[in-house]
């Protein structure tokens, strides 16, 4: 009986076993040193084995759908913060960072917008259009991105505009939840070390929209934007839902 | 700023999605070219890419740093994964023949990841080393790694007894391994120094 089960090694290293033949094996294998032992050999014997394979260029895009679909299913399970409300700081503290929550959010959003939103061209090049035709004096468009959904179906887009020597982030929104109380939207532009606040707004129907005009001389130095549902306009970080979330940056000026 | 497969594996535990997207650029070629050498098939290499990343963020797969390196570990979960998929679609391949539709690294290793350098030298020595063998210890390699063919089916296919094939098999793989053990640090115990 034994002897059988010790001939199996092979096809168990193999997974040509039935489900109850693996079983067995298995607990046979836990008082029986030779088979282990033999099972580590073909482990150790067969490592190199792998790299004998040509090494090939996948397929494009396999990241994006890959990493899209892991994630995207996640996405209920996306850390929000929590939804305690915290009473507004009344001085002017250091800022709390909670750069590792916002990470991994981060990188989900990067994914979800590299996935691509098809759908949202039309108004990027509208408000493009509208800019241009606007800009009387110099107004610079430098970025323009499409705000990727994180929680529920909110939609928007970002962009950057430089005037001179003022930057400003315009931040339009539509499909937003509804606010009740105190509640508005805030805008947070995030780089590695954390969100700051970058204005907040409230909606006319489900749209909204905000510009913020960051201080003078400051450059846009952030490389993520997005927005979320606060308790109040006073959150000093993300307390409630993020909304949208997507990557962007202003280009060196020459 | 580089982190450690092991740090990576263990941010992944608590659902960093940044440690599992740079555990995935890290991975992606090789994982999917040893798919692709074993599925012979481009969107079923995809599909167990998918999988084993899948579990590796889902289902916590359990590695355990003193039992051997990551990449091993990994490896080994993407053949078994392999088998499984090859076993369920009985969809079992001829010996040899790739299809070529999947497009190959050029010779330049520009913006080559430094893991896919180490896979193309590594890879160069081991092929070089299998030429060595002779054709039907050749075959029998292919037949039990490659395709996880069962005893049994390795004695149909090759016609010989059934008794000899675990024999044949560790002969031909420790040729192989005699070979390759001149030109690498190679430690008594069998691990390795890639």
């Amino acid at each position: 009986m034994e002897r059988v089960m010790c001939d199996l090694t092979i096809d168990y290293f193999n997974g040509q076993l039935t489900t109850e033949e693996q079983e067995a094996f298995e607990r046979h294998l836990e008082s029986c040193a030779d088979c282990q032992q033999e099972l580590a050999e073909w482990q150790a014997l067969s490592e190199d084995l792998p790299y004998v394979s040509e090494l090939v260029e996948p397929p494009v895009g396999m990241k994006e759908r890959v990493l899209g679909s892991i994630l995207g299913e996640d996405s209920p399970a996306q850390p929000v913060v929590s939804p305690t409300p915290v009473i507004p700081m009344e001085s002017k503290k250091p800022r709390k960072r909670s750069a590792s929550k916002w990470l991994p959010l981060v990188a989900a959003a990067l994914v979800l917008s590299l996935v691509g939103n098809a759908y949202l061209g039309w108004m990027v090049q509208d408000q493009q259009q509208t800019l241009v035709t606007q800009s009387e004096t110099v107004d610079q468009l430098v970025a323009l991105v499409n705000l990727q959904p994180l929680e529920g179906d909110s939609t928007g887009t970002a962009s950057i505009v430089r005037n001179g020597d003022t930057i400003q982030v315009v931040v339009q929104a539509s499909s937003l939840p509804e606010l009740s109380n105190e509640e508005v939207y805030q805008v947070w532009l995030i780089d590695e070390e954390g969100p700051d606040r970058a204005g907040t707004f409230t909606s006319t129907g489900t749209d909204g929209a905000v510009v913020y005009t960051l201080p003078a001389g400051q450059d846009f130095s952030w490389d993520q934007i997005a927005v979320s549902h606060e308790p109040n306009k006073d959150s000093e970080t993300p307390l409630g839902q993020v909304l949208m979330a997507s990557a962007i940056s202003a280009p060196e000026t020459e | 700023m580089s982190f450690t497969d092991e740090e990576l594996y263990t941010r992944i535990l608590t659902k960093d999605s940044e440690a599992l997207e740079l555990l995935y650029d890290k991975y992606e070629r090789l994982v999917f070219s040893f798919a692709y050498r074993m599925m012979q098939d481009q969107q079923r290499a995809e599909d167990v890419v998918q999988d084993v990343f899948s579990k590796l963020w889902r289902d916590h797969a359990p590695y355990e740093a003193d039992r051997g390196k990551f990449s091993s570990w990994l490896l080994t979960m993407t053949r078994n994964r392999c088998l499984d998929v090859i076993r369920k679609s009985s969809k079992q391949q001829e010996v040899g023949l790739l299809d070529k539709d999947a497009e190959r690294v050029n010779d330049t290793m520009h913006d080559m990841p430094e893991q896919a350098v180490e896979w193309k030298e590594k890879s160069e020595r081991i092929r070089e080393a299998l030429s060595h063998l002779k054709e039907d210890q050749r075959k029998i390699v292919e037949l039990f790694y490659f395709h996880g063919y069962s005893q049994d089916r390795i004695s149909k296919d090759l016609n010989i007894p059934l008794g000899t094939v675990k024999g044949r098999i560790r002969l031909a793989l420790q040729h192989l391994r005699k070979r390759l053990e001149p030109e690498r640090g190679e430690f008594a115990d069998g691990t390795s120094d890639v």
